[in-house]
C-alpha cells in the first residue's frame, strides 16, 4: 500500500541533501558558498511540509501522527516489552521525531539566515547558538536513523526503502493505519 | 584583490604567514576603522583575518585579509 506520496519523498530526501551539503560546505572542501543556499534550500522544504502537514493526505497529516503524551507513553512502554503494534504512517515516537527534527532544521536555518542582516552580521552569539543547534540536529538525525533501523529490525521491513518507494506491505490486523 | 582572492567562498580562501610574523586584530581594526569601517567580528580562518563589519558605505562585508601585510586575499559577496 502506498503511504509516503511522492510530495513528502521529494522534500525528505531535498531536505537530506541539503543538511548534508550545508554540513559539508564548512569543511573548507571548496565548495561553501553551497551553505548559505542549501540552508535556503532547507528552509524551504520546512515551509512546504508544514503546510502540507494540513493539507496533505492522511499519512502526511500532523493531525495524524502527532500524539498526546499518554499515547507517546502507552506506546513506549509497549516497545519495552516488545510489543508494539507496526504502524503504517509514524509511530508515536516517530511522529514527535518528525516534529523535533522539523523545529531542529528550521531554528538551524533561521539562525543562519539572522547572521545575514544588518542586525545580527557578525554576531558571535548567533554564530554560537547557530552552532549549538547545527550540533543538537546531528544528534537528533542520529537519533532517527536508529529509530528507523531499530524499527526496520522489529517489524521487519525496509523503512528507507519506503521512504523511495512511497510503499509499505498491506497492513495485517494488528497494525495501525 | 590577488590571485587567491579568486575564490568565491566561505573557507576557500587560505593565508600561509608564520604565526610570529602577525600583526594583531587591534592593529588591523584600528586600520579598517581609519578607512571608515564598522568592525563587528574579526576571526582567524585558514590563517587569514576574517572581518565581518560594514564598509564606509555601510555595505555588509566578509573580507579575508594577510595576518602580516593585511592586505585583502578575498572578499565573500554579500547580495
Amino acid at each position: 500500500m502506498r503511504v509516503w506520496d511522492p510530495l513528502i519523498r521529494l522534500l525528505h530526501w531535498t531536505l537530506v541533501i541539503a543538511i548534508a551539503t550545508a554540513w559539508l560546505s564548512t569543511l573548507h572542501l571548496g565548495f561553501g558558498w553551497t551553505h548559505e543556499p542549501a540552508g535556503y534550500v532547507a528552509l524551504g522544504v520546512i515551509t512546504v511540509r508544514l503546510i502540507w502537514g494540513f493539507l496533505g493526505g492522511r499519512h502526511a497529516r500532523f493531525t495524524q501522527f502527532v500524539r498526546g503524551p499518554s499515547h507517546v507513553l502507552r506506546y513506549a512502554r509497549l516497545m519495552r516489552h516488545r510489543q508494539e503494534p507496526r504502524h503504517i504512517g509514524h509511530n508515536p515516537l516517530g511522529g514527535w521525531m518528525a516534529i523535533a527534527l522539523l523545529m531542529g532544521v528550521a531554528s538551524v536555518g533561521i539562525t543562519g539566515w539572522l547572521q545575514t542582516t544588518d542586525r545580527y552580521w557578525g554576531s558571535e552569539i548567533l554564530e554560537n547558538v547557530h552552532h549549538q543547534l547545527a550540533w543538537a540536529l546531528v544528534a537528533l538525525i542520529a537519533m532517527h536513523v536508529i529509530g528507523v533501523i531499530a524499527t526496520s529490525l522489529r517489524h521487519r521491513e525496509n523503512l528507507v526503502r519506503s521512504m523511495f518507494t512511497g510503499r509499505k506491505d498491506a497492513a495485517q490486523q494488528d497494525d495501525v493505519v | 584583490m590577488s590571485a587567491a582572492g579568486s575564490a568565491l567562498a566561505h573557507g576557500d580562501f587560505k593565508c600561509e604567514v608564520p604565526v610570529k610574523e602577525w600583526k594583531s586584530q587591534d592593529d588591523l581594526q584600528d586600520k579598517l576603522k581609519s578607512e571608515g569601517w564598522e568592525i563587528r567580528k574579526i576571526k582567524i580562518d585558514n590563517g587569514c583575518y576574517e572581518v565581518y563589519g560594514f564598509d564606509k558605505m555601510r555595505k555588509r562585508k566578509e573580507v579575508y585579509f594577510n595576518p602580516k601585510t593585511f592586505e585583502v586575499v578575498g572578499e565573500i559577496k554579500q547580495d
